[in-house]
């Protein structure tokens, strides 16, 4: 049955992948990346520059998800022999390939704007002498894996909205996830902010320009986190698999898939707790 | 040889509306068609068979097995060609990738093989040289022979149609009922319709429902012998008629207890439907 499963991805990646709505969205970052400022680069590259492609993605997928009820298709799906929950499972599997796509986009716009320093580094490139932090391999991989977490969002969504009143639901956590990043982000981190798909954990503390006597600084960035972006990793991928958990359990609850939704519940629970465990501490420039 | 349907007491209720009512019937191959007013219980009994639908009481077998068993249901699945009366295509999807979207729910995981059985299909309904379009740049009639093209896939042994000619041109309903009779040479089909020209034409056997229950269950032209006598021509509609209408060329055709001296002609399917329709052939009824 596997195999349906991933030949049916196939297909449905492909059309999320040919959706032109996807593409104005990747080209919309490029354009991003294109225009910011050294200072922003390195927000893009490590997964921010994903937000809109993916939510694009989240309501392609949902509305994909919905298909079969939207063009009463269901009296003859429920006819064949593998169910709605190889069609539920396909989705998902289209929601890693769209990250595939968002990852080798990702790739170019690194090639674009190579920071100078590498990979994970720093690099004085500011006239005041202001570090700025590149991504690491990591950090490079969370954007198309938070589109993958926010795509697969969507077919859940999609899966237990009874009715399109419901609709909302499907844009509210993904502008709440936009909002709350542009809110928070330059404030140090705290335990709750693992749990966001974009909390990539780049910024705690205060950035290292943000010295006595330089100028207003805005932002509080101390530069780059080097062990939890691996957790981070983790962390959305155990979500990915929990949400497309919590979309099979719409159509199938037996014991295989309530103990695939239990480990993967633990394993997010895990992996965001031990986030705000081993993260680095920030240490202010000239402390000590 | 077993049957490849058969029901015993069949019976289908909505809440407190019973749909169908003790349903009894073996089919082998051949077409069998069903004919009967809106409501009569067609579709019901036709999804039954397609799977999408339990029935309320009675005891059903489908190519060997119980659907009520999940497990058997699968099997019957597999073997199955379903053309349910809403076509619910997804319209933007091309033809070629809504059949092998539903190739792939068909379990035909071999991508080329499916592939090459897409088109095979595809090229059995005439739509080989559109099979790149989206569904919504489709008429009705080729939407039709795509609903039909995924049912014909994997060769089904048990080919359920519901309405299949709906929409059809007479172009497209003559190839159509050369494909279904070339089908069914060696396999079931199942097929509900209004139309009784589609039965006369295709049916090896008709079964006439009525008020969720079999009024008559015999060939299409024992059908047709019902009206036998019973058909005539006038110039003038006769009030004693159970229906009549006036044909093209200026006379009334007439169905019902003619008078002594009627001008008699050949009955069709039609007229021994209609017959059956008004209680006139009641005592002939199977």
């Amino acid at each position: 049955m596997i195999a349906a499963e991933v030949q049916l991805g196939r297909l449905e990646g492909g059309r999320v992948a040919r959706n032109p709505l996807v593409w104005l969205a990747l080209a919309l970052t490029a354009l991003w990346v294109h225009v910011a400022e050294p200072v922003d680069l390195y927000h893009l590259l490590a997964g921010y520059g994903m937000v809109l492609p993916a939510f694009v993605t989240m309501v392609v997928l949902g509305l994909a998800t919905r298909r079969s009820r939207r063009t009463g298709a269901e009296e003859l799906l429920d006819t064949l022999p593998a169910g709605p929950v190889v069609r539920t499972v396909a989705l998902g599997t289209a929601a890693c390939t769209t990250g595939i796509v968002a990852l080798t986009v990702t790739v170019a716009l690194l090639a674009y704007r190579w920071p100078s320093a590498g990979l994970g580094t720093t690099d004085d490139t500011l006239p005041s002498g202001i570090d700025l932090p590149s991504p690491n391999l990591a950090q490079l991989l969370q954007g198309p894996m938070a589109l993958v977490v926010v795509g697969v969002l969507g077919v859940a969504l999609a899966s237990w909205m009874p009715t399109w009143v419901f609709a909302p639901a499907l844009v509210l956590p993904a502008m709440a996830q936009i909002l709350w990043f542009g809110i928070w982000n330059g404030e140090e981190l705290g335990a709750a902010s693992w749990w966001w798909p974009w909390s990539t954990g780049w910024v705690h503390g205060e950035w290292v320009g943000c010295v006595d006597g330089a100028p207003t600084c805005s932002l509080q960035v101390s530069g780059f986190d080097g062990v939890t972006p691996w957790w981070h990793l983790g962390y959305l991928v155990a979500l990915a698999v929990l949400l497309l958990m919590i979309a099979v359990l719409r159509h199938r609850r037996d014991r295989t898939t309530w103990n695939a939704f239990g480990l993967s519940v633990a394993a997010v629970v895990a992996l965001a707790a031990a986030q705000a465990v081993v993260y680095e501490r920030f240490v202010p420039v000239g402390a000590g | 040889m077993d049957p490849i349907v058969s029901t015993r007491g069949l019976a289908k209720d909505y809440g407190r509306s019973p749909a169908l009512r003790s349903i009894d019937l073996e089919l082998g191959p051949g077409i069998t068609g069903f004919l009967g007013p809106n409501g009569a219980g067609k579709t019901t009994l036709l999804r039954i068979l397609a799977t999408a639908l339990e029935p309320s009481a009675g005891s059903v077998r489908i190519l060997g097995h119980d659907p009520t068993d999940p497990r058997a249901r699968i099997e019957i699945r597999r073997r199955l060609g379903y053309v349910p009366q809403e076509l619910g295509l997804y319209a933007t999807f091309s033809a070629f990738d809504f059949v092998d979207y539903v190739a792939i729910l068909k379990e035909h995981v071999d991508r080329r093989a499916r592939h090459d059985e897409v088109r095979r299909v595809l090229d059995e309904v005439d739509l080989g040289d559109v099979r790149s379009k989206a569904i919504r740049k489709l008429s009705g009639g080729m939407r039709r022979r795509v609903a039909l093209a995924q049912a014909l896939l994997g060769d089904p042994p048990l080919l359920v149609l519901d309405e299949p000619t709906v929409g059809l041109d007479p172009e497209q309903r003559v190839r159509f009922r050369q494909l279904v009779s070339r089908h069914a040479e060696r396999r079931c089909v199942v097929l509900s319709t209004h139309v009784t020209e589609d039965v006369e034409a295709l049916c090896d056997r008709v079964v006439v429902l009525h008020d969720g229950a079999v009024v008559f269950d015999a060939t299409p032209a024992e059908l047709a012998a019902l009206a036998a006598g019973r058909v005539w021509v006038a110039d003038l509609a006769d009030d004693g008629a159970h229906v009549s209408w006036r044909t093209g060329e200026g006379r009334y055709r007439m169905v019902g207890e003619p008078p002594p001296d009627a001008d008699l002609i050949a009955p069709t399917v039609q007229d021994g439907y209609l017959l059956l329709g008004g209680g006139i052939a009641e005592g002939s009824a199977a």
